[in-house]
């Protein structure tokens, strides 16, 4: 029996065996001396296979979205007869003798450089087609198994560190945990799993390290602690635990959120897929506050087509019915990388050419999304919003581009519905401009998460300053007051969709400081809306005015803790 | 062996797209075909060769000919890039 402690990302408790996931960099061997006649026979096997897998690709595509839209798929298996391509490995495996898997690494690495290198922007996106084809010959050389995991029985995954896109691939049936060497309560993997409902621990350092294939654990995402092959006592008070956990929330799924007094508050559910709209409904959410659009983008080789997307969210828009659904565009940039978007090496991602910036950056792409949205916005009650906006000047453009593209699309003859538009406040400059922004939108959405970083100057990922994250400080409480002061100054709203809208016991200070919307994951919606039911308004607003007056984040808890 | 010439119509040039037509076309035929850009040569029935001469709106090239069935081969090659309005035939 062993003890790992980390950090508590997603609550529950789980009790299942361990999955390993090893980093998947293929250790490639160079063999000398082979039989040539034999490697390019393997060869010429893995390219058949790998064409017949394209074609059906293909097949599925034009049965899907049309004969363009197959165009690249097309493209793929003319690499795949390619002189300058597959031709090259099977004449380096001649002149060399050796094995195939290491002439075809050597010559599509040599033609990632070359396209890498092209000073076009449009061909030099194609060397992740070089890849892609690569990678799927490669696949059938060395007989491994896809991308995706499959699982026969339940499972607590541990590994390193897990991208978003491996995340999304993940089969949701068996997966009861995720065990992380690094990240924190605010990374991409902890976010996501706190909305497939999947507890996990993360930041453990040591997980990946200590734990073998098989292993029996207790996962306990609550307190951020795994033990690893417990003995039979400890089984049982776990289990006991967790039955004791499920406590009922049914009553509140169809409750509005009313305080004491008669104060309305706004529950709303975030979502960073469609799929989540079963659990959206259950849990009773009034409306969507924030569709984190970028999950549509990851794990993918190529952009989302404009019907893909447009029936993405028209699907998020006919489930709300007529409720609001807000919309963020694309946030990508910082800690979320697409494959097939060129990357800039940045100092500071952060800092850098991320969210709004990059769509107004990338306009064409930017485009594709807003066009979809447009045209899904005939399907219900849709509000779009900007994410990161720092200038005014920012929102005026990201404004004039949705207007050419409404145009377009009028002219085009679709049925367009009433939008609303709104941005996200996540940074400093956003909140000092409020009173400026204010008259250019129909609401706020403060995302706390960036926002506080921005403001504390700290990474939220990084160990040694992660002690600066926080949420309550009066600094951050200061911005959020301002902020929802403007809008109602201006008769119009303010939500909040950060980490801090379903902490509990945050909520008396968000209610105290004028919120009109709360967006959480799903799973927080009935317990949120059963917290505020215990709340008076009146009284959220003397403690907040006292926090307000507080000088450090602690003094701000304690005074919570009495309250 | 047959010579034409032509400029690039299509405003994203000689990408993805049109090169895959190209090319699979170029691939229905015996003759040796070749495209010439920039003084550089290269097979026409490859992909990536095709690709990495960077062909932009505006460009103009030489594809040749030469075989058996030389004559089919360049009459599908311009009727090809005239009907989807990638390229139009320019003097020699």
């Amino acid at each position: 029996m062993k003890v790992i402690n980390g950090i508590p990302a997603s609550g529950g408790i789980s009790i299942a065996k361990i999955f390993k996931i090893f980093p998947k960099n293929l250790e490639l061997v160079k063999v000398n001396n082979c039989d040539v006649d034999l490697e390019s026979e393997r060869l010429k096997d893995a390219v058949l296979n790998a064409k017949v897998e394209i074609l059906e690709i293909v097949e599925d595509v034009i049965a899907k979205a049309g004969e363009a839209k197959a165009m690249i798929f097309r493209a793929h298996i003319l690499m795949l007869e390619d002189p300058e391509f597959i031709g090259e490995v099977y004449s380096l495996i001649e002149s060399e003798n050796i094995n195939a898997e290491f002439a075809l690494d050597v010559v599509s690495k040599n033609l990632i450089r070359i396209f890498e290198g092209l000073d076009s922007q449009v061909f030099k996106e194609r060397a992740i087609d070089v890849k892609d084809v690569s990678d799927r010959v490669m696949k059938y050389l060395t007989n491994s198994i896809d991308e995706g995991y499959q699982f026969t029985d339940d499972v607590i995954i541990v590994t390193n560190d897990l991208t978003p896109s491996e995340s999304i691939r993940m089969d949701k049936k068996y997966v009861r945990g995720f065990i992380l060497n690094v990240g924190g309560k605010t990374s991409h993997a902890a976010i996501l799993a706190r909305a497939l409902e999947i507890p996990s621990v993360v930041g453990t350092k040591v997980a990946f390290d200590e734990v073998e294939d098989g292993d029996l654990v207790i996962l306990d995402g609550d307190e951020g602690i795994v033990i690893v092959n417990p003995n039979e006592e400890q089984i049982e008070k776990y289990r006991k635990l967790k039955e004791n956990k499920k406590e009922d929330f049914s009553e509140f799924f169809n409750k509005e959120a009313i305080t004491l007094d008669k104060k309305k508050i706004k529950i709303y559910a975030n979502i960073a897929s469609n799929e989540e709209m079963n659990n959206v409904l259950k849990n009773g959410a009034e409306g969507i506050g924030l569709f984190r659009t970028e999950f549509i983008f990851m794990g993918r080789n190529t952009f989302p087509s404009e019907d893909e997307q447009f029936s993405i969210y028209k699907s998020v828009l006919e489930a709300m019915n007529e409720s609001t659904v807000i919309i963020r565009t694309l946030d990508i940039g910082g800690d979320k990388q697409l494959p097939y978007l060129k990357e800039i090496p940045e100092e500071n991602p952060f800092l850098g050419l991320r969210a709004i910036r990059l769509c107004l950056n990338e306009v064409g792409l930017f485009k594709t999304q807003l066009r979809a949205l447009l045209r899904a916005s005939a399907f219900g009650n849709l509000k779009i919003m900007f994410p990161m906006i720092t200038v005014v000047e920012e929102m005026t453009e990201a404004k004039k581009v949705l207007e050419e593209v409404k145009s377009e699309l009028i002219k085009e003859g679709f049925n367009l519905g009433e939008i609303g538009v709104g941005i996200m406040i996540e940074t400093p400059s956003s909140v000092m401009l409020a009173d400026k922004l204010i008259k250019h939108v129909d609401f706020f959405s403060i995302g706390t998460n960036d926002l506080v970083q921005y403001t504390m100057a700290a990474d939220r990922m990084n160990e040694n300053v992660s002690y600066l994250y926080q949420p309550s400080n009066p600094a951050i409480l200061m911005m959020i007051k301002k902020v929802i002061d403007i809008t109602h100054n201006h008769n119009k709203w303010t939500g909040i969709c950060g980490e801090i809208a379903s902490d509990l016991e945050m909520t008396p200070l968000l209610i105290g400081l004028g919120v009109d919307e709360l967006s959480v994951i799903s799973s927080s919606v009935p317990k949120l809306k059963k917290r505020i039911g215990n709340l008076d308004s009146k009284e959220c607003q003397k403690l907040s005015q006292q926090a307000l007056n507080l000088s450090s984040s602690n003094e701000v808890i304690d005074l919570l803790k009495r309250f | 062996m047959l010579n034409k010439r032509f400029r690039v119509l299509d405003e994203l040039g000689i990408h993805a797209r049109p090169a895959s037509l190209l090319v699979a076309k170029a691939q229905c035929f015996e003759s040796t075909i070749t495209v010439t850009f920039n003084e550089k040569t290269k097979d026409l029935k490859s992909l990536l060769g095709l690709m990495t001469m960077v062909i932009k709106l505006d460009d103009t090239f030489t594809i040749s000919c030469e075989g058996a069935d030389e004559i089919v081969a360049m009459e599908s090659i311009v009727k090809l890039l005239i009907s989807e309005r990638i390229c139009e035939e320019c003097q020699l």
